[in-house]
């Protein structure tokens, strides 16, 4: 089955801070140090819909105008990632469906970190019409 | 402890947090249906760039026209997590995302989040909020369903 295009990023805390700005979201677990150090966590964790923005860019890599238009993704956060993790975002198409004037591509996606352990996994999808460039 | 407070006046529900960890937040009240926020943005040029580069994205360098659509969707978890006031430490347990229309920049978008459920397990609360965002004509360009976890 075809893998889609790879990205690999690192999080720090300045784009955690920044993701905290840009999204509104300044949940302590995020963004204060001394909470994170108390939280079960014993670290912050960076935002989950951070590290899933992984995921958007690997599917507009991979199909695309197409994806803003139809994506779909269903994600489960299964592990925190803190800062100075290196986060490998892969996907695999699983299906392809021909449609009348389009094609529907189903894949698996998955987030591991720097120790192959499992940050997020889940499926996306994307229709994709059969002129597309 | 907790305070939730109900301005009849303003027919607006304020929940009001003192201290972390606490147990009663109201959040018991909030059932299936209920919306917890209703909000508008305009996405600006400024919010696009700060939001890419948040997130190191380079995949749309060259397409400026349209929203991010991971944007669109964390504008619509903004109004849930601040309207909520959802404490600290509570965590995202898992999301879905269907984006149906691109949206161009400097559109308004407004924002609905409403409960899908609400249910105690162990020390959690597991909240499912159901997103819908629509541009000005009314019509729907994401929809989604976040669950998250709230420290009881």
């Amino acid at each position: 089955m075809e893998e889609l295009t790879q990205v690999i990023k690192t999080v720090d805390r300045k784009h955690i801070g920044l993701y905290a700005k840009a999204s509104g979201d300044f949940n302590p677990i995020h963004v204060d140090e001394n909470f994170g150090k108390d939280s079960p966590f014993g670290d912050n964790i960076a935002h989950g819909m951070m590290i899933a923005a992984t995921i958007s860019e690997m599917m507009t890599l991979s199909f695309g105008s197409p994806w803003r238009e139809s994506g779909t993704m269903k994600i489960r956060f299964r592990l925190p990632v803190y800062p100075g993790d290196i986060i490998t975002t892969t996907g695999t198409v699983d299906k392809i469906t021909e449609l009348e004037n389009d094609r529907k591509f189903q894949c698996s996606v998955e987030i591991v970190n720097q120790d192959g352990e499992t940050v997020i996994s889940g499926n996306t999808s994307v229709t994709v019409p059969n002129n597309n460039s | 402890m907790s305070i939730y407070i109900v301005d009849r006046g303003n027919k607006r529900k304020t929940l009001v947090r003192e201290g972390q960890n606490s147990i009663d937040r109201g959040y018991d009240s909030l059932i299936a249906g209920h919306v917890v926020s209703e909000r508008s943005y305009n996405i600006d040029n400024e919010m696009v760039e700060q939001y890419l580069t948040a997130v190191q994205d380079t995949s749309l360098q060259n397409d400026d026209s349209f929203v991010p659509p991971m944007c669109i969707c964390a504008l619509s978890l903004r109004g849930a997590v601040e309207d909520l006031k959802i404490p600290g430490g509570t965590l995202h347990a898992s999301q879905e995302i269907t984006f149906i229309k691109p949206v161009p920049i400097n559109q308004s978008l407004s924002c609905r989040a409403k409960i899908s459920s609400n249910t105690i397990r162990g020390d959690w609360r597991f909240m499912a909020i159901v997103l819908s965002v629509a541009d000005m004509s009314g019509t729907e360009v994401m929809s989604g369903k976040s669950t998250i976890m709230l420290p009881k």
